[in-house]
């Protein structure tokens, strides 16, 4: 009998490592929770209108080649969809949902691609009604192929550009981007790049970007500071100062983007080991050179949840851990070993492009570090101040301030306030990001009942 | 550094006992230790409870009991000093049975330590209809319960939370994220070596460090036999009220949250959480109320708590080091009160203080 591997998440990644390991032999069960494959970037590639897919240009529609290749592995492939992973186990175990139903089932080996979150974006007024991340507004246009109207954008990077250029091709151009990001930042990170046809297509697209959101007459200001949202009635007021005066500009919905980091719940889960990221300012679990998390014997991690480095490159990580596993299953080849050095190669490509994005729009550090007031945990309404007064009443981390205020205790299990209590903690105690450590992330990762646990009594 | 007392642990109980020396005019430095390290404290269920502690050992139960019965003003005060509502609530409680034979067999071990009190005990056994009267959720498997009217239950994480700023506004020092790697003893008391190479200086230590006094006690001249006992609880939603009253396995909290748990575990220094444990719990549960399962689970955790080979407290004074007290137990909470105000005259030598000749580690 083939090995049974278990690709969790269908982006990019997990596609392509699904595929790639259905081609080298082996049953894969691809869980996602999503009703079609795609991921977040390609979200509802199967079924989006021929028009929609062209607003959302060639980049989302690079899609349809990973979906085909999937669709030739019926056989080997069991692709669930609609389904949530609420548990995971180093053995190899692994709890979903779907249906109503819950099922436990062992594998081989497991493959985590689980891809990005938006940073989370703490600003006085970023819990109100109508206002949401650029990246929410973006699923929105994938699912509905509908525009929101009326919307500024504020925060930095290219998926804010990205989603502000889909607005304005679909008739609803945003009524402005208030970037917190300079000219100056990006004169600064360009060192970073080097000349090379990655390189530059990244930089067309750029330019294209821009170029169609002046067509559209959007107004784009650099260097943003002092967010804040308020909100009187239905409209919202953003308030910021620019070239040091103090500005505010009214709209429907205010979207925030500051860039996406590595979605680590299901690694720190299983217990992996996991490591700062000053380039992103986030944690990555730590993998071998072909994903292998560090400490485990039979668990993978690819695509952005091991480190940001875009769809592009998800696709040839996952392709990359799938040979690895492949290798430690069935012995290495000299076929294999000469697609894994390309496939290495094609990867690194990515990576000078990575560290320009990362330097030029680096999250602004009230963002980070928010104000005592801002809400920091959305779930129990917790404030900056409120962790601050626990740090000084001696609590010695991330989990001992859980314990005192219930930040992160919420239904989204510290997904959204993990990196800000963190950065609270690293500054008010002058350690490391890496020293003050995150949340305990624990079973279940998602909701689950009581009965269908009950349903996994041995007993 | 240097203080009065050096308390080693700033969990539930070290934080207790640093309380109770603090409002005698003390002055305390807690040595803490890091984020990640095994905190008994943080893993509490939460109950502040009396049935079924101390059968076979009377000094345990009337401890216990000495402790509850102060506990009103205990929680009201640190109210009172911290603003921060710690929610006990001395409803009385239960312990469920779907097995007669095994409620009557409780209720004669009951009888039993009711006689050993001198009368002081006042238990009642709740047949079925009784409890379905009092409960209405209970399902049918349900034959009846032991109901102990002191019974009750507090949020133990605020209660942590209240003890930790009641002594940082009574001026202790607190070390966190620190080791005590090495002791001596001089004639000016103790001196404490800290894995930063710290000094601490102080004429008395107590050891309140939880699984941490296996490696500690013996640098005090204790045996420091403690184990771990991997409990698992799990957490609802919040629900509408669905129970009146805690029972040992099943509480409802002043927010609406179901919290259950009742396993234990012999597996070593893991605090991992597992499936097949968390569902039996939520089987077991759900036999006892029914309606439970429908609820959405939002969270689960496991912690180890902190177990001498009979189960009872070590209270104990050095006689190798003396100035030195060892001071351990798995129900923190059931006796932070006695801890804050009674072991401070114990560990002092004053007139006053309660006989804890019974919780020796010379019973071992």
């Amino acid at each position: 009998m083939s090995q049974h591997v278990c690709v969790i998440g269908a982006g990019p990644a997990g596609m392509a490592t699904a595929s790639t390991l259905c081609e080298q032999g082996f049953a894969v069960t691809l869980l996602d929770e999503q009703p079609a494959v795609g991921g977040q970037i390609y979200r509802n590639i199967t079924r989006v209108s021929a028009s929609t897919a062209h607003v959302l240009g060639a980049d989302y529609q690079a899609g349809q080649t990973l979906v085909d290749r999937l669709n030739t592995q019926p056989e080997r492939l069991r692709h669930l969809c609609s389904t949530v992973v609420w548990g995971v186990d180093p053995d190899g175990t692994v709890n979903w949902k779907a249906n109503g139903q819950t099922c436990t089932e062992q594998f081989d080996a497991l493959v985590l691609a689980t891809g990005a979150l938006e940073r989370p974006t703490p600003m006085p007024g970023w819990t109100l009604p109508g206002v949401m991340t650029a990246g929410a507004a973006q699923i929105h246009l994938k699912n509905t192929g509908k525009p929101l109207c009326n919307t500024v954008l504020v925060g930095n990077g290219p998926l804010m550009y990205l989603v502000a250029s889909q607005l304005a091709a679909l008739g609803a151009p945003p009524r402005a981007l208030v970037d917190t990001s300079t000219f100056g930042d990006e004169a600064a990170a360009a060192h970073y790049l080097r000349p090379t046809a990655t390189t530059l297509g990244y930089f067309v697209k750029g330019l294209k970007l821009k170029a169609l959101l002046r067509r559209h007459g959007v107004v784009h200001l650099r260097g943003a500071t002092n967010l804040r949202i308020e909100q009187a009635g239905e409209q919202l007021t953003l308030h910021y100062q620019h070239h040091g005066k103090a500005q505010h500009i009214d709209s429907d919905y205010m979207l925030l983007h500051f860039g996406v980091v590595p979605n680590i719940q299901l690694s720190k889960a299983l217990g992996a080991d996991h490591h700062w990221s000053a380039q992103n300012q986030c944690f990555e679990p730590t993998t071998s050179e072909t994903g292998r998390l560090s400490g485990l014997k039979h668990v993978w991690q690819v695509g952005d949840g091991a480190g940001i480095l875009g769809a592009e490159a998800a696709a040839i990580s996952g392709e990359i851990a799938a040979l690895e596993i492949a290798s430690a299953f069935k012995g290495n080849s000299p076929s294999i070993s000469e697609r894994l050095r390309h496939l290495q190669a094609a990867k690194t490509k990515f990576q000078p492009i990575r560290r320009f994005l990362d330097h030029a729009y680096a999250p602004p550090q009230s963002v980070l570090c928010p104000s005592d007031d801002t809400i920091v945990c959305r779930c129990e309404e917790i404030t900056a101040g409120q962790i601050k007064t626990a740090i000084a009443e001696g609590a010695q981390g991330p989990n001992q301030a859980k314990a005192f205020t219930r930040c992160g205790m919420g239904s989204c299990q510290g997904r959204y306030c993990g990196l800000t209590v963190n950065q609270l903690f690293a500054q008010a105690l002058g350690q490391s990001p890496a020293e003050v450590g995150y949340y305990r992330i624990r079973t279940p990762i998602k909701p689950i009942t009581l009965g269908e646990l009950a349903s996994h009594d041995p007993a | 550094m240097q203080a009065d007392f050096a308390v080693i642990g700033g969990g539930v109980v070290g934080l207790s006992i640093a309380h109770g020396l603090l409002k005698q005019g003390k002055t305390v430095v807690c040595i803490d230790g890091t984020d990640s390290d095994f905190r008994a404290s943080r893993g509490n269920f939460g109950l502040v409870w009396i049935q079924s502690k101390g059968i076979g050992h009377a000094p345990y139960a009337a401890w216990t009991q000495k402790a509850v019965r102060r506990y009103r003003g205990f929680v009201d005060q640190l109210k009172a000093d911290t603003g921060i509502e710690v929610s006990y609530q001395q409803t009385g409680g239960y312990e469920y049975f779907v097995d007669d034979a095994a409620l009557q067999a409780r209720a004669a071990s009951f009888e039993q330590l009711k006689q050993d009190l001198g009368g002081d005990y006042p238990y009642e056994v709740f047949d079925r209809d009784r409890i379905k009267h009092e409960e209405p959720a209970v399902g049918p498997l349900v034959c009846g319960a032991t109901f102990y009217p002191e019974d009750g239950h507090i949020n133990p994480l605020q209660l942590l939370h209240a003890l930790a700023h009641a002594c940082v506004d009574l001026g202790f020092v607190h070390l966190t994220g620190r080791k005590v790697v090495g002791a001596t003893q001089g004639d000016a008391g103790f001196s404490l070596t800290l894995d930063n190479q710290q000094t601490v200086r102080a004429e008395r230590v107590v050891v309140a460090a939880g699984l941490g006094a296996k490696v500690l006690g013996p640098m005090f001249g204790f045996r420091g036999l403690v184990m771990p006992q991997r409990g698992q609880v799990l957490v609802t939603e919040k629900l509408p009220k669905l129970v009146n009253r805690p029972s040992l396995t099943v509480r409802q909290v002043n927010e609406g949250a179901i919290q259950i748990g009742d396993s234990k575990e012999d597996v070593g220094y893991d605090d991992s959480e597992t499936v097949p444990t968390t569902a039996s719990i939520a089987a077991r549960a759900i036999k006892v109320i029914p309606a439970l399962k429908s609820a959405r689970l939002v969270r689960t955790w496991a912690a180890l708590r902190v177990m001498s080979p009979d189960g009872l407290p070590i209270y104990q004074k050095s006689t190798q080091c003396p100035g030195a007290a060892l001071v351990t137990c798995h129900s923190g909470i059931s006796l932070a009160a006695a801890h804050s105000e009674l072991l401070s005259g114990w560990l002092l030598d004053q007139p006053t203080a309660p006989d804890l000749a019974y919780f020796s580690e010379d019973r071992f």
